[in-house]
């Protein structure tokens, strides 16, 4: 749990500017209840020490936002084929930063990123870790499945 | 005259944000040239002078260490400094970059700090106005 929050703080402060909050008192299912709107979900694949997959969800508002800051493009401007770009990059980095701080000694394969139809998160076998995340800008959520 | 960076990222977003960061770094002046994949990145190496080549690593079609490995057979394309920026944290992929020739690799997520110093490390101190060419002409052997 710690690596996966160290490494989506680092890569939304470091890439996109944004700072973030963990509240103590909300889950993963608080976002999907709260959100209004269109919603874009991503996932990745991982195969190694432990195989499963990471998704995260971001309503249109924060991906927008997102965006701005990783491009540095007026975010009216910005085509939806961007946006899934961009939070395909998002879950890139994410997962990677995620194994190498978890192991940098292990050798962590990752699947191409690809967005979730329906944008609600896919349930799988195995544990679980879910992250409701509070930005500026609007919630998110990430959710991390796997069977070691 | 100024640096000429050939970017290769299946990624647009990757791309313009790998350009915006040299341009913010301070390292000075940059022009850039931008490749979806290894094959287009050797296309676009027959049309431009290049300076260095900053490359992702998983690309379809072709990904970077195979790029990298094309370039080293080549007698010109050998010579230019080839950057690795990736998602791969795992100490055995990055030992493998610089094994196949790469002269540096970056990890994402980076900061433009650190996009300076592996700039740098690699192509040497410039001044905001001047470019590496400018300095390279002397060093030419055509």
């Amino acid at each position: 749990m710690t690596a996966m929050t160290t490494s989506i703080s680092e890569v939304l402060e470091t890439m996109c500017f944004m700072s973030l909050n963990l509240p103590a008192d909300k889950t993963c299912d608080d976002f999907f209840k709260e959100a209004s709107g269109k919603v874009f979900g991503c996932e990745i694949g991982f195969s190694g020490k432990v195989n499963g997959k990471m998704q995260i969800f971001m309503p249109d508002r924060l991906i927008r936002t997102v965006t701005e800051n990783f491009m540095g493009q007026d975010p009216d401007s910005i085509e939806e084929s961007l946006l899934e770009g961009t939070l395909k990059e998002v879950i890139n980095m994410a997962a990677g930063n995620t194994f190498s701080i978890y192991d940098s000694n292990e050798v962590f394969n990752l699947s191409i990123p690809e967005m979730i139809e329906g944008s609600a998160p896919v349930k799988t076998g195995g544990e679980e870790l879910s992250l409701y995340i509070e930005t500026m800008d609007g919630n998110m959520a990430a959710i991390m499945t796997y069977e070691a | 005259m100024s640096v000429n960076i050939l970017v290769v990222d299946d990624s647009i977003p990757m791309r313009s944000v790998i350009i915006r960061t040299i341009k913010s770094s301070g390292f000075g002046a940059a022009s850039f040239v931008e490749a979806n994949n290894g094959k287009e990145a050797l296309d676009k190496m027959k049309d431009d002078w290049l300076d260095l080549v900053v490359t992702d690593y998983n690309m379809p079609e072709m990904d970077g260490m195979t790029l990298i490995q094309e370039m080293k057979k080549d007698s010109i394309f050998k010579e230019i400094p080839v950057l690795v920026v990736t998602t791969e944290g795992s100490q055995e992929k990055i030992e493998e970059f610089i094994e196949k020739g790469a002269s540096g690799y970056i990890k994402k997520p980076f900061t433009p700090e650190l996009i300076r110093q592996k700039l740098t490390e690699i192509l040497g101190e410039m001044e905001e106005d001047e470019g590496f060419s400018d300095d390279s002409d002397d060093d030419l052997d055509f």
